[in-house]
C-alpha cells in the first residue's frame, strides 16, 4: 500500500530522514516512533505530500507521489493527514468542519450527516458542535481534527501523534478502540506517531522506530519483543528508542556520579 | 401621479435604496444650503460670472452636490445592473427556473436592460446638479452609465454571451481613451487662457468634432453591446451549471463575509448550497492537500488571450493619444525644453507608469502566487553549504519569471532605443511588450496546478499562523 524508496530529507545543513525505506501493507498499523527531533513528523509530511524530499520517493497504491498531477491527485483521495497541530477554520462550526470534509471525500449525504452525528457522540462534542471553533479547547479542537479524519473514510490514515494534543482518558480510548476496528473491519492503513511506547502496543501492528534519521527497527510488536528479550514491548521499545533513558534516571539521582 | 409611479417602480432596484439615496441627497443640500446661507451672511454674492469673484464659492459648493449625486448615480447604476438579474441572486435564478418563465416575458423583478424609467431618473440626476453649470450635469449621468456597464459587462464574460462582454470592454476602453483625450484638450485650452498664450492657433480644433462623434459612437456601441449581450443571455435562460456555480460561490463567499459579524453560537445551515465549492474551508493542511482543491485557472485559454490583449489595447489608446496630443501641440508650449528630448522624456515617464509598472506588478503577483505557499525544500543556507545550489524542480519556478523581465526589459530598450526616432510607432512597441508579458504570465510553464500537484516543494504552514482570525489559508485557495 505504502512503499517508501531511500527518503533523504533535510532542511537545512543536518539531514533528518537519512535512506528510509519501508513498506507498509494495506490494513497494517504502523506506529512511528522516536525521541523527539528524530524525523517522525517529517516523515509523516513526506508521505502525506506536505514536502518533497530531496532524494528517493513515496508510492502509494502504486501510484509515485508527484510523478503526474493525475497521479498525485489519485493518491490525495486515497489518503488524510492530521498534523499534530491542525489549524481549525475558526469561523466554522465542528459539525460544518466535519460535513465539509465528507462532501472534499464524496462521501454521500445520508450516510455522512449520520457519520457526523456518531463522532460527535463517540468523543463527546454534541455540545460543542453547533459553535464555532474558534471558542474549543485543546482538546476539543483535537478531538474534532481526528473526526475530520475519520469522516473521510479515506483508505490511508496519517496520524501525526493522534493520542497527545490534550485528548482525555475517554477519547484516547475511543480512539484506540475505532483505530483497532477500521483497521479489522474495512481494511484501513493507518501510520502514526507517538512518543509514548505504552500506547503502541495496544494499536500497532508493526513498529517503526526511528533514531536519527534512520529506520533503526521495523518489525511486528512480537518480534521487537523476540529481538530484545523481553517480558513486553514497553520493555523492548525502551531498549530500543531510549537505551540510555533508565541509566540516566539513576545518575540523576546520584549527582556525584555526573561527569 | 399615481400611475407615474406605478409605471417608475418597475426600475425600483430595493425598498430601500429610493430612502438612502433620498437621505444621501438631503444630507448634501443641507450642506449646500448651510455653506451657502453662511456666505451670503459674510456677504459673498452666491452667484456671479465674473472671474474677479475668486474663489467662486458658489462653484466650489455645487460641485461638492455635484460629487454627492454622482455617487448616488453610481450606487444606482449598480442596483439596477444587479438588482434584477438573476444570474446576482440565486435565491430568484432557481425560483425563476421553476417558473415557466422564458424571454421575452417581463422579469418579474423589473428588466435588467436599459427603459425609459432609466431617462427620467437620469434626467433628474442631471437636474439636481444643474446649478453648477457648465457640462457638469452629464456627471451623474455618467457615473451611473459606467458602473452599470462595467456590472453588465462582467456578467456577459461570466455568462455570456462572451464575444459581446469583450467587444464592450474594448468599446469601453476606446470610449476612456477618446474621453481622455477630449478632457486633455480642453484642459489645454484652459492653460492657454491662463498663460495667455498667444502662439499660432493649434490643429486641435479641427479635431474636437471629430472626436466628439468618435466618442459618442463608442459609447452608444458599447451601451448597444451591453443591451444586446443581455437580451441574448436572458434568450438562453436557464444557464449552464458552470455559470450558476460561478456566481453562487460569490454569493456565498459574501455569505461567510456577514456570518464573521454574527455571534459565536448560529445554528448551522446544512443545506448543500452552503458548502457549494467551499471545499478549501476544511482547515490547515487539508485546504491545500484538499483532493477537491483546484488552482487551474478561472478563465479560458481564449479568454486569457482576448484578456491580455484588452489590456495591451487600452494601454496603446492611452499612449497613442498623449503621442498624437505631443504632436499637435504647438513648438511654443514646451518652453525652454528642446521638443523631442522633452516629448520622449514624457514618454518614457508614461510607459513607466502604464507598461514598465503593470509588467512588473505581474511579475510580483507570479511570483506570490507559485512561491508564497511553496517554499523551497531546503532552505537557501542548507542549499549553499550543501551545494545543492540548483534544485530543478522547485527552480523551474523562476523561468517564467525570468522570462518576463527580459521581455520587459528588451521591449523598453526597443521603445527607448530602435524606435526613439519613430515616435509613432512607440505606442505599438510599448503595448506589445506589455502583452508579451501578459501572455507570459498567463501561460508560462509551470501553471500553478502543475506546480501545486508536482512542483518538488515544501508547503508552508507558518502563513497560517501570522493572522489568527485571518482565515488566510482559506482565502488564499478560494
Amino acid at each position: 500500500m505504502i512503499q517508501v524508496e531511500h527518503v533523504w530529507h533535510h532542511y537545512g545543513v543536518a539531514p533528518v530522514l537519512r535512506d528510509v525505506c519501508f513498506h507498509v501493507p494495506q490494513g497494517e498499523q504502523v506506529c512511528v516512533i522516536g525521541p523527539n527531533g528524530m524525523g517522525k513528523s517529517t516523515l509523516l509530511g513526506v508521505l502525506a505530500g506536505l514536502l518533497c524530499p530531496v532524494e528517493g520517493r513515496v508510492k502509494i497504491d502504486g501510484r509515485t507521489r508527484g510523478a503526474s498531477p493525475e497521479d498525485e491527485q489519485a493518491i490525495r483521495r486515497q489518503v488524510y493527514y492530521l498534523p499534530d497541530q491542525p489549524w481549525l477554520p475558526s469561523l466554522r462550526t465542528g459539525r460544518e468542519l466535519l460535513v465539509a470534509v465528507g462532501q472534499v471525500y464524496d462521501i454521500p449525504s445520508r450516510r455522512l450527516f449520520d457519520h457526523v452525528d456518531r463522532l460527535l457522540t463517540l468523543f463527546d462534542l454534541q455540545q460543542q458542535a453547533d459553535k464555532t471553533t474558534s471558542g474549543y479547547s485543546n482538546g476539543q479542537k483535537h478531538k474534532i481534527g481526528i473526526s475530520a479524519a475519520l469522516i473521510s473514510e479515506a483508505p490511508v490514515l496519517l496520524l501525526d501523534e493522534p493520542f497527545g494534543g490534550g485528548l482525555d482518558p475517554a477519547g484516547i480510548l475511543a480512539l484506540k478502540e475505532v483505530l483497532k476496528r477500521l483497521a479489522k473491519n474495512q481494511d484501513i492503513t493507518v501510520v502514526m506517531t507517538t512518543p509514548v511506547p505504552s500506547l503502541v502496543a495496544e494499536v500497532a501492528t508493526r513498529v517503526l522506530v526511528l533514531r536519527e534519521g534512520k529506520v533503526a527497527d521495523y518489525a511486528t510488536p512480537q518480534a521487537l519483543i523476540e529481538q530484545a528479550g523481553t517480558a513486553t514491548l514497553e520493555e523492548a521499545l525502551q531498549q530500543s528508542v531510549f537505551p540510555e533513558t533508565v541509566e540516566n534516571i539513576d545518575r540523576y539521582f546520584r549527582p556525584e556520579e555526573t561527569p | 401621479m399615481k400611475r407615474f409611479w406605478t409605471w417608475l417602480r418597475v426600475i425600483n432596484p430595493a425598498e430601500y435604496a429610493v430612502g438612502v439615496a433620498g437621505l444621501v441627497f438631503l444630507t448634501a443640500a443641507m450642506i449646500y444650503a448651510v455653506t451657502m446661507g453662511v456666505f451670503w451672511a459674510m456677504g459673498y454674492p452666491l452667484h456671479s460670472d465674473s472671474p474677479s469673484i475668486t474663489p467662486s464659492y458658489w462653484l466650489q459648493t455645487s460641485r461638492l452636490l455635484t460629487a454627492f449625486v454622482s455617487f448616488c448615480a453610481a450606487i444606482y447604476g449598480a442596483l439596477r445592473a444587479t438588482h434584477s438579474h438573476p444570474m446576482h441572486n440565486p435565491d430568484y435564478y432557481r425560483w425563476l427556473s421553476s417558473t415557466p418563465w422564458k424571454y421575452p416575458l417581463p422579469l418579474p423583478l423589473g428588466p435588467v436592460t436599459l427603459c425609459w424609467q432609466d431617462a427620467v431618473c437620469m434626467a433628474v440626476f442631471a437636474l439636481l446638479v444643474a446649478p453648477a453649470g457648465g457640462f457638469f450635469w452629464l456627471a451623474p449621468v455618467v457615473f451611473a452609465l459606467v458602473v452599470y456597464i462595467i456590472i453588465t459587462l462582467r456578467m456577459l464574460i461570466h455568462g455570456g454571451p462572451y464575444w459581446l462582454g469583450y467587444a464592450g470592454l474594448f468599446g469601453l476602453a476606446a470610449s476612456a481613451s477618446v474621453g481622455w483625450r477630449v478632457g486633455m484638450i480642453e484642459s489645454g485650452r484652459v492653460f492657454e487662457q491662463l498663460t495667455s498664450y498667444s502662439g499660432e492657433a493649434s490643429p486641435r480644433t479641427g479635431d474636437e468634432l471629430l472626436l466628439a462623434v468618435l466618442l459618442l459612437t463608442f459609447v452608444a456601441l458599447t451601451v448597444v453591446a451591453t443591451q444586446v449581450g443581455l437580451k441574448l443571455q436572458l434568450r438562453r435562460f436557464p444557464w449552464s451549471a458552470k455559470v450558476v456555480e460561478i456566481f453562487e460561490r460569490q454569493t456565498t463567499a459574501n455569505t461567510r463575509a456577514n456570518n464573521t459579524r454574527a455571534n459565536n453560537t448560529r445554528t448551522t445551515n446544512t443545506q448543500p448550497r452552503q458548502f457549494h465549492r467551499e471545499f478549501a474551508a476544511v482547515g490547515w493542511p487539508m485546504s491545500v492537500l484538499n483532493p477537491k482543491a483546484d488552482a487551474r485557472p478561472v478563465y479560458s485559454a481564449l479568454e486569457r488571450i482576448v484578456i491580455c490583449s484588452l489590456a495591451a489595447f487600452t494601454v496603446f489608446l492611452i499612449l497613442n493619444g498623449i503621442v498624437a496630443m505631443l504632436r499637435m501641440m504647438p513648438d511654443e508650449m514646451f518652453a525652454n525644453m528642446e521638443r523631442r528630448r522633452s516629448s520622449a522624456g514624457l514618454f518614457d515617464m508614461l510607459s513607466l507608469y502604464f507598461v514598465g509598472f503593470p509588467c512588473i506588478g505581474l511579475l510580483v503577483v507570479r511570483l506570490i502566487k507559485h512561491m508564497a505557499p511553496f517554499a523551497s525544500p531546503i532552505n537557501p543556507w542548507g542549499r549553499l553549504r550543501t551545494g545543492r545550489w540548483f534544485i530543478a524542480g522547485y527552480d523551474r519556478v523562476f523561468i517564467t519569471p525570468l522570462l518576463m523581465l527580459a521581455t520587459m526589459l528588451l521591449g523598453f530598450v526597443a521603445t527607448r532605443h530602435v524606435l526613439a526616432f519613430v515616435i509613432a510607432l512607440q505606442p505599438v512597441s510599448a503595448s506589445l511588450t506589455l502583452l508579451a508579458v501578459a501572455l507570459l504570465y498567463a501561460f508560462g510553464p509551470p501553471d500553478l496546478e502543475t506546480w501545486r500537484l508536482t512542483g518538488r516543494h515544501r508547503l508552508r504552514s507558518d502563513l497560517v499562523y501570522l493572522r489568527k482570525r485571518g482565515d488566510v489559508r482559506e482565502h488564499f485557495w478560494n
